[in-house]
């Protein structure tokens, strides 16, 4: 009877020991961690988000002087008084700070008064074929219906926002990312963001000429430099896929880029360094991507410039 | 009851005298202040300990629950380091040599609290830096106090009033050491709040960048003065 009992009491626990190693095994990686090596030459199925309007934002300003603590007297009759009075309290600064926080959104979102035609028809299938003409990495790239069923391959699911400096000098892309591996649709194998920033416009042009630069040609110039952006998003997830679980042992530094024209500053550890660009893992695991403070680019090398109506090719919106 | 109204008069009295003494306001670094070639000393004050500032939890029960409510945060700010902020006066020395100044890195850190208190006046220095003249064999020096260096979150009693912050404080002054009087002084203050949430313990990344971020935001704030001349 006692065996039984002892018996019964270790099958429970062996029981448990493995639901709990079976919940451990669906957790999703943390961000920016390589749980399996993803070769180069894969193919990916491409799962956009529902709504087919790209998100444009204003970009905030992380400039603040704070709130300032100030004492507080609460009316408190007796214990449970004094409990309501603080719950109370709580509740009303929660709710001025969600509304501050929109608040301070939608004060930024006025930078794209200018732009708002046009980025309502930026749509997600047409920045994503446009990305994939200039993806490096990965073999076949093929878009996916953001509810369709995928048994048998490689996805990646992606949710671009992008945002438009202060001063309209640059964009910025910050990409969700999450990946699949065939057979197992319901795990994630792979999380992260990604922020990609672009060069800004030259510092001396004007502010009438930065608008006309983006808007010319229906707006020509922002789906371009939008594609360029989320490719190189997809292109660093993908090497980072490649470049298997090991991660980078190179020691966070302090590292200052521009954002527009505002100097930005990240605690990073480098990744890869090219000519033109640097390639960086945040604190958070996430990735960055910054143009080099000066670029290096030689004959033969592919410099990210400034974004100019005429060079490259343009692909028609 | 006589004994115990003299008593409360007493307390209010040494309050808000306690409060009257008026801050020091900004001197702006001019090219006068600079005329000529000096030799200057370049000192940092001694850094304080980094940490987690809670502004506003005034009683007690409201400290108590605040520290408690902060307390992994504060295990973590206070593994955090000061970078290169020591090296911050050797800045400062090269942009005054640009400037045409004999600039002294003076490496020890000052302690300030070993200085006697000076006497109080118009852009007079709190501290009596004149012995440091003979010991450093300057004219001026250069002096970069920071008071507060870590993460701050204000508090409205019990209730925060908002996600904490990386807070760099403090204030940089030139002093003649003839006359003891600020001629350049400069009050900081610098927060920088998390890009996105900010409750990632252990290790707090997203205010951990902030912190690195202030401590930038600080050096180009107390250097630049200097270099725009």
């Amino acid at each position: 009877m006692t065996i039984s009992l002892v018996a019964r009491l270790m099958a429970a626990l062996l029981g448990l020991s493995v639901a709990s190693l079976a919940f451990a095994a669906s957790d999703p990686p943390a961000a920016g961690v390589v749980t399996r090596a993803v070769p180069n030459e894969t193919d990916w199925a491409v799962r956009m988000p529902a709504d087919d309007k790209v998100a444009y934002r204003g970009l905030v300003s992380q400039d603040t002087s704070g709130p300032s603590g100030v004492a507080v007297m609460y009316p408190a009759p007796n214990l449970v008084g004094l409990f309501a009075a603080i719950a109370a309290h709580g509740l009303v600064s929660s709710s001025r700070q969600a509304k501050e926080k929109s608040r301070v959104q939608e004060e930024a979102d006025k930078v794209l008064l200018p732009y708002q035609p046009l980025l309502d028809k930026v749509t997600h299938g047409l920045l994503a074929q446009r990305a994939f003409e200039r993806m490096t990495r990965g073999a076949g790239k093929k878009v996916v219906e953001p509810n369709a069923t995928v048994s048998n391959g490689w996805i990646i699911e992606t949710a671009p926002v992008f945002s438009v400096t202060q001063d309209e000098r640059a964009l910025l892309l910050d990409n969700v990312i999450v990946v699949r591996a065939p057979g197992s649709p319901d795990v994630i194998n792979y999380q992260n963001v990604v922020r990609v920033v672009s060069v800004p416009r030259p510092a001396a042009e004007q502010k009438a000429g930065i608008v006309e630069f983006w808007t010319a040609d229906e707006g020509r110039m922002i789906a371009q430099e939008s594609a360029d952006l989320f490719a190189k998003s997809l292109d660093i997830v993908l090497a980072d896929l490649a470049r298997g679980p090991e991660l980078s042992a190179s020691a966070p530094k302090t590292v200052r880029y521009k954002l527009g024209g505002v100097e930005s500053i990240e605690r990073a550890s480098l990744i890869e360094e090219r000519c033109d660009r640097l390639t960086l893992r945040t604190l958070r695991g996430g990735l960055l991507s910054i143009p080099a403070p000066v670029s290096s680019c030689e004959g033969g090398q592919v410099a990210d410039k400034p974004p100019t109506l005429t060079s490259g090719a343009v692909a028609s919106q | 009851m006589r004994l115990f109204s003299r008593a409360a008069l007493a307390a209010i009295v040494i309050s808000l005298t306690a409060c009257a003494g008026t801050p020091q306001t900004p001197i702006e670094l001019t090219p006068a202040t600079l005329a000529g070639k000096t030799r200057i000393g370049v000192v940092m004050a001694k850094l304080p300990k980094v940490d987690v500032n809670l502004p506003g939890a005034s009683c007690l029960l409201c400290i108590a629950a605040a520290s408690v409510a902060n307390s992994s945060l504060t295990t973590h700010t206070q593994t955090l380091g000061y970078e290169d902020l020591p090296k911050l006066n050797a800045d400062l020395a090269q942009a005054l040599t640009k400037k045409g100044q004999e600039a002294v890195v003076i490496d020890e850190p000052l302690n300030l609290e070993t200085l006697p208190d000076a006497a109080k006046g118009a852009n007079l220095a709190r501290k009596d830096f004149s012995s440091l003249k003979k010991k450093y064999g300057v004219e001026k020096l250069v002096v970069v106090e920071l008071t507060t260096l870590g993460m701050e979150r204000s508090y409205s009693a019990y209730i925060p009033n908002g996600p904490p912050h990386a807070i760099l404080a403090g204030s940089a002054y030139l002093v003649n050491l003839s006359s003891n009087t600020y001629e350049w002084y400069r009050p900081i203050k610098l927060v920088r709040e998390t890009e996105g949430k900010w409750d990632e313990p252990p290790k707090f990344p997203g205010l951990t960048n902030a912190y690195f971020q202030v401590i930038e935001l600080g050096k180009d704030d107390v250097v630049k003065p200097f270099k725009a001349q």
